[in-house]
């Protein structure tokens, strides 16, 4: 629902606002070829801003005028002679050009594969889980829908509250989701938590994932990143359980 | 206060109990894959790499990138089975159960786009990727993450609706009427593949990938979708060509062969359910 909100809106405000191009907001620091993020899609917008921010990396924002695409495939970033449009594929390449090795475990280490599996499963394995409950949700015209569970071995495919729990399990071991440290699955992993958290859910039982959004958020890099990545980067209203927790 | 103490002392181990068994249950270690009797194939401990495996699913494409990389893998999966294939992999102790699930070097690890990239890196040795100074490195990634990004999440959403309607991709063309679900998403991204192929051979950019693996779970969606909406396969040239080359390489004959035996791969891409019994050397079905 959030995301389909966040398209849908994406979309209605570039259909008639007159967009300037340009608006260029350069950060001194390094950045071995320009850098620029397009404003198009909502809170995808932030995340490759937070990177650079994090970085340091010099780079530009600009708006998108006459949006022929929808925002899933419209630019989220060029670099150098690149376009790119997916966020996970834009925040690998960036580091990759510009800053090997950090924002990330080494590679071959032990926290390597999962920061791997974050990194992929923050748009692949967990949004696809939260778009079927939430087709489910509203075929059900349920306010409190609960994801169908599977606890340790019953029948059915996983779904949210299975995702939630096998983050549970992860972060009693790790602090983030890149290892030891902050990293560019972080910056992936606050997409699913922003639209994870159904009616149903008891948010006590997540309380780790909760702390550690907390923590991610605070980043003074966060911050500055929040900022610059214009008013559909807003993060989304908490569900109203998940108020009641914090 | 000593009843005091003992009770904090046990409280404290109990929650670090619970802390430890928390931790195992997301990446226990595992000297050897988890495999029961009755599966297709016999289990090699020699082999470095085991899938777990069920018909007609996304583990399809892991078995793929073993092949193209000549990794000795076990396939671990209940032939013409699906949800027998599904309970070996949700009785493994780990707490998401996919397919594909792999077992390598004494862990389990799941998401396939994590498992092409872990797989490449680590057996690769620089191939089925361009070198990050390439400029097909970017393309590469793009559509790496593209197959379960843009791609799959809108190809599944609009089938989602078209099989409420009953327009399935087992019976394209069986069905009486056109749909009425909106899949005007997946037709973009049908777009952006056939602009993209107009300009290069292969997902990868230039040469055959990991991406164009990956891409061909979200190839094999959208055209159905095209075909179901009733399109004939001249509006997405490039994409149907890219597809009959994936089909005719020898790896993904070889991948078929072991991962779908009952469905050989020039009968059905579409219209066969994994499992369903066809003979060897049945004909294909007039499309």
């Amino acid at each position: 629902m959030k995301p389909l909100m966040i398209a849908i809106a994406a979309t209605a405000l570039l259909g008639g606002a007159a967009f300037t191009v340009g608006g260029a907001s350069a950060q001194t620091g390094v950045s071995a070829k320009p850098l620029t993020v397009y404003l198009a899609k909502g809170r995808s917008s932030l995340r490759p801003i937070w990177l650079a921010e994090e970085l340091g990396l010099t780079y530009r924002t600009e708006a998108l005028t006459n949006l022929k695409t929808t925002p899933a495939v419209a630019p989220l970033i060029k670099y150098g002679n690149a376009t790119m449009t997916e966020p996970a594929a834009s925040l690998e390449y960036i580091l990759s050009q510009a800053a090997p090795g950090k924002l990330q475990p080494p590679m071959g280490s032990a926290a390597w594969p999962d920061y791997l599996v974050w990194t992929h499963f923050a748009q692949a394995t967990g949004m696809s889980r939260v778009f079927r409950d939430v087709t489910r949700m509203e075929s059900q015209n349920s306010a409190t829908y609960l994801p169908n569970a599977r606890p340790g071995g019953g029948a059915g495919l996983n779904d949210t509250e299975t995702n939630l729990m096998a983050i549970e399990d992860y972060l009693a071991d790790r602090t983030y989701f890149s290892g030891a440290e902050f990293g560019s699955a972080d910056i992936l992993m606050i997409g699913f938590y922003e639209n994870a958290f159904f009616p149903g859910l008891e948010p006590k039982q997540y309380a780790r994932f909760i702390d550690w959004y907390g923590r991610v958020t605070a980043r003074p890099a966060y911050k500055r990143a929040l900022a610059k990545a214009g008013p559909d980067a807003a993060p989304p209203r908490a569900p109203a359980n998940l108020t009641a927790a914090r | 206060m000593k009843m005091i103490r003992t009770t904090v002392l046990a409280v404290i181990a109990l929650g670090l109990a619970a802390t430890a068994a928390s931790a195992e249950a997301w990446s226990p270690p595992a000297d050897k894959p988890q495999v029961p009797d009755g599966v297709a194939e016999p289990l090699d401990l020699k082999k470095p790499l085991t899938i777990y495996h069920i018909e007609g699913r996304r583990s399809q494409r892991i078995a793929w990138l073993a092949e193209e990389l000549g990794i000795p893998y076990n396939l671990v999966y209940i032939r013409g089975n699906v949800p027998g294939s599904g309970g070996i992999i949700r009785a493994l102790p780990i707490r998401i159960s996919f397919a594909p699930t792999i077992w390598e070097n004494g862990r389990y690890m799941f998401e396939s786009g994590a498992l092409v990239e872990y797989l490449l890196g680590k057996y690769g040795k620089g191939r089925l990727a361009p070198a990050k100074t390439s400029p097909d490195y970017p393309i590469y990634l793009n559509w790496l993450h593209f197959a379960e990004g843009a791609g799959m999440s809108r190809f599944y959403r609009d089938q989602t609706g078209l099989d409420a309607e009953g327009f399935s991709r087992f019976n394209i063309g069986q069905k009486e009427g056109k749909p009425k679900t909106n899949v005007s998403e997946s037709m973009e991204n049908l777009d952006v593949m056939e602009a993209h192929l107009s300009k290069y051979p292969y997902f990868g950019g230039s040469q055959f990938s990991g991406a164009d693996i990956m891409m061909y779970w979200a190839w094999e969606r959208g055209v159905a979708i095209n075909e179901i909406t009733g399109n004939p396969k001249s509006k997405y040239p490039k994409v149907y060509d890219w597809g009959a080359r994936m089909e005719a390489r020898p790896a993904y004959r070889r991948t078929m062969l072991r991962a779908l035996p009952d469905n050989q791969p020039d009968q059905c891409r579409v219209q066969c359910k994994p499992g369903s019994s066809k003979p060897a050397g049945t004909p294909p079905a007039p499309r």
